[in-house]
């Protein structure tokens, strides 16, 4: 204990700079994760009195263990794939206007720009656009003869939709990350290699790529956790449905708390996604570590 | 510059900026005192108080807006009580859903408005404590004798108290239809007298007929998943008999027997039915993934024949207001059997309330009664917003309601009216069954398991769970 708060004198100065930090994190992280381990034993209905019941909350989370599981495989399949979709094609948007390809100013900003609006803005205007009958993208493809898809409507396209409408919007940032790290590559590297005859792929493979691996593996862990806690996108456009094709597990969170006043239940999902994310964060950092340190 | 001038610049500006960010510091000060709204009324913080009214984007909130001008300008001066009405963001679900946590907070508003009616969450806040009981004001304003005799007797809790009371009425789900397209699909609309295909077939004939000429059917907001329940609802009123209905309508009380169940197959017909209709084209493509705006957009648009939902879309704040050139007329959903007579679902839950712990009880008691008076109500309905529940409103004020909106509201007495399913039942039950019916309409699962599901859920409620 002395010569932990001996160190602690030590150094207060620098322990004074991340109080209140520190406190920031425990005020609007801690506070809230420790109340919904708490709420998560009770049953409330989030307006009138608390009741104790203990860890029914959680016998009852594995006896739904069949819905939530369909719930985290939705989950599971948006994030992989809108992941994995925005941050390659941010990688090659990147690289693209690193190489001051024809026009790359206006694509910098223009896939940069779909970050900016707020969601409900993102909800509408891709509603109207994915109509049926009344959208600009089932009229061309009608125009073309081809079948028209019920793009929102359909369970088994409804979810493929948001993760296209998702990667849409997110792009932008991975493409922006990249980019920095790209433009730090010292353009010796390329000039030599360009001497040994490397050609346009060759450098993209043994030069852009290993000197960015650093940033994409922390860029891909901060997509993960936000892609396992998206609620909004969902919910501006779907709500959900169809039926539960869309129903990912934040959006069930907020449907057990809001739609069916069940708070104490909600909690329980929300204690068991800090569990889930938690993991997979460390599972993917354990994963990751080796590639990290070979750096 | 030199040096000399230069430093001594800085150090000038440097005063400055201090001198600066002291007044800047005291002035927040002392706006912070006076708090956020006194800070812009100081002068008039001792005989003037602001009333806030919390209401539902839309008609709802149109009218609130309408009476806060009326108010201000008219009332304001003598009672010393300015009314100001804020509107919640998002759909009409959410504030069903969020609004019981903003009447819990510190950021309640005095009066709302807000569901009377168990598919919302009037019960809870009710017994948290949140309403003032309004006993008083019922009798010292006779509102027992000028509102419908079900809403007077159907307002009392069970601690015996009214905590709301109903401003207007609302009938769904109808049928509105384009003129243009069932004159060029050949369909000949029901007659103003029997508004309603007298069979079935007679409705899925025009279906048909409207599909040929290359409309889209009957537009709703699968999205939406009160529009789904709303339709289950009038198929409950023209396929199942009354007393069927009824026992389901409340055998979530321990109190009532439970005579029939979810399983019975006279509600999975109804499911049954529904599903059908989807498979036969009754409904427009892609319904499943549109919302309510969406849904009239479709209609208004020329692309759907038809648009089904509640009174409130002939009203100002949606196709009243927008489609000017729309002619269009309306319908109610056809007789599913010839035992049972099609009536107009009736809907009596959209109510105000006080809160009970808000700052200005007594002022708003005072707004609540001038909103609820004859007058009042009647220059409500003649601008056309809603249609108010009073029943002592003369008929040429109802005219503002527009040509569909009049029409509709004078066939009430004699077609006839009827409670529906989805409003009276539990906030549990009905929520679920929006989940369901969303399951349902999109094929995850089968009219059984929804009836199955339903039935746990009640075996819960009336278990005390």
């Amino acid at each position: 204990m002395i010569p932990l708060l001996r160190r602690i004198w030590r150094y207060r100065l620098a322990y004074l700079f991340v109080l209140p930090a520190v406190v920031l994190v425990l005020i609007f992280i801690g506070y809230p994760v420790v109340d919904s381990v708490i709420v998560s034993l009770t049953r409330w209905d989030g307006i009138g009195k608390a009741s104790f019941v203990g860890l029914d909350n959680y016998r009852k989370l594995l006896a739904d263990a069949p819905n939530l599981l369909n719930t985290l495989w939705i989950t599971i399949e948006f994030t992989v794939v809108a992941t994995g979709g925005s941050a390659i094609l941010g990688f090659f948007l990147a690289v693209a206007i690193a190489e001051r390809v024809k026009g790359w100013q206006f694509f910098r900003i223009a896939f940069f720009i779909p970050i900016l609006l707020p969601l409900t803005v993102v909800g509408i205007l891709w509603g109207l656009l994915l109509d049926p009958t009344n959208g600009v993208v089932n009229m061309a493809i009608s125009a073309l003869g081809l079948p028209a898809p019920l793009w929102l409507a359909s369970t088994s396209l409804a979810l493929w939709t948001i993760v296209g409408v998702s990667i849409w919007q997110y792009t932008g940032f991975p493409m922006i990350v990249f980019l920095a790290a790209i433009e730090d590559i010292p353009l010796e590297l390329y000039e030599a290699a360009r001497i040994d005859g490397a050609g346009g792929w060759q450098r993209l493979w043994a030069i852009t790529w290993p000197l960015v691996r650093p940033v994409a593996l922390v860029l891909v862990m901060l997509q993960i956790i936000f892609g396992l806690r998206t609620f909004d996108i969902a919910w501006a456009m779907t709500e959900g449905g169809p039926g539960t094709a869309t129903t990912l597990l934040a959006v069930k969170l907020y449907q057990t708390a809001f739609l069916y006043s069940n708070f104490g239940y909600a909690s329980t999902i929300a204690v068991f996604m800090i569990v889930f994310i938690g993991s997979i964060a460390c599972l993917y950092l354990t994963l990751v570590r080796p590639a990290m340190q070979e750096l | 510059m030199s040096t000399v001038d230069f430093i001594g610049r800085r150090r000038l500006q440097r005063r400055e900026l201090l001198r600066l960010m002291a007044a800047a510091a005291s002035t927040g000060a002392a706006a912070s005192l006076l708090g956020p709204d006194e800070g812009a009324f100081a002068r008039e913080a001792a005989e003037q108080i602001t009333l806030v009214v919390e209401a539902l984007a839309g008609g709802v909130n149109v009218m609130w807006v309408t009476d806060a001008a009326a108010w201000n300008k008219t009332q304001a001066a003598r009672t010393g009580i300015r009314l100001s009405v804020r509107t919640p963001g998002g759909e009409e679900n959410d504030y069903k859903v969020l609004f019981p946590h903003i009447a819990a907070s510190s950021a309640a508003p005095d009066m709302c408005w807000y569901w009377f009616g168990g598919s919302a969450f009037y019960g809870q806040m009710v017994k948290a404590g949140l309403f003032l009981p309004l006993d008083d004001l019922y009798q010292q304003e006779g509102w027992t004798h000028v509102l419908p005799a079900a809403a007077v007797s159907g307002y009392v809790s069970p601690d015996g108290h009214r905590y709301g009371v109903i401003d207007n009425i609302v009938w769904y789900p109808q049928i509105y239809y384009r003129k243009d397209a069932f004159k060029k699909a050949g369909v000949k609309a029901p007659p103003s007298d029997q508004p309603y295909f007298d069979s079935e077939a007679e409705f899925l004939d025009a279906i048909e007929r409207l599909q040929h000429a290359g409309y889209e059917t009957l537009s709703i907001g699968g999205v939406t998943t009160f529009m789904l329940a709303h339709v289950q609802d009038v198929l409950l009123q023209r396929m199942v008999p009354e007393a069927v209905v009824k026992n389901l309508r409340e055998n979530w009380q321990p109190s009532v027997p439970m005579t029939y169940k979810y399983t019975d197959p006279r509600w999975l017909a109804v499911d049954k039915k529904m599903v059908e209709w989807k498979d036969k084209g009754v409904f427009a493509t892609g319904f499943m993934g549109r919302d309510e705006t969406r849904a009239m957009q479709l209609f208004a648009t020329g692309k759907a024949a038809m648009f089904t939902d509640g009174s409130w879309a002939s009203g100002k704040g949606m196709l009243g207001g927008f489609a000017t050139n729309l002619d269009y007329g309306w319908m109610l959903y056809p007789r599913m059997t010839p035992a049972i007579e099609p009536k107009f679902l009736i809907y009596m839950g959209n109510a105000e309330e006080i809160l009970a712990h808000g700052k200005h009880v007594a002022a708003a008691k005072t707004v609540l009664a001038w909103h609820m008076s004859r007058e009042r109500q009647t220059a409500l309905a003649q601008t056309g917003i809603l249609v108010p529940a009073r029943l002592d409103i003369p008929a040429s004020a109802m005219k503002g309601l527009g040509p569909v909106g009049f029409d509709m509201w004078r066939r009430l007495g004699s077609v006839g009216s009827a409670i529906g399913w989805d409003d009276p039942v539990p906030t549990q039950l009905g929520q679920l069954n929006y989940t369901l019916l969303s399951q349902l309409m999109s094929g995850s699962i089968p009219p059984e398991q929804v009836g199955a599901q339903l039935q746990s859920t009640l075996e819960q409620i009336r278990g005390g769970q």
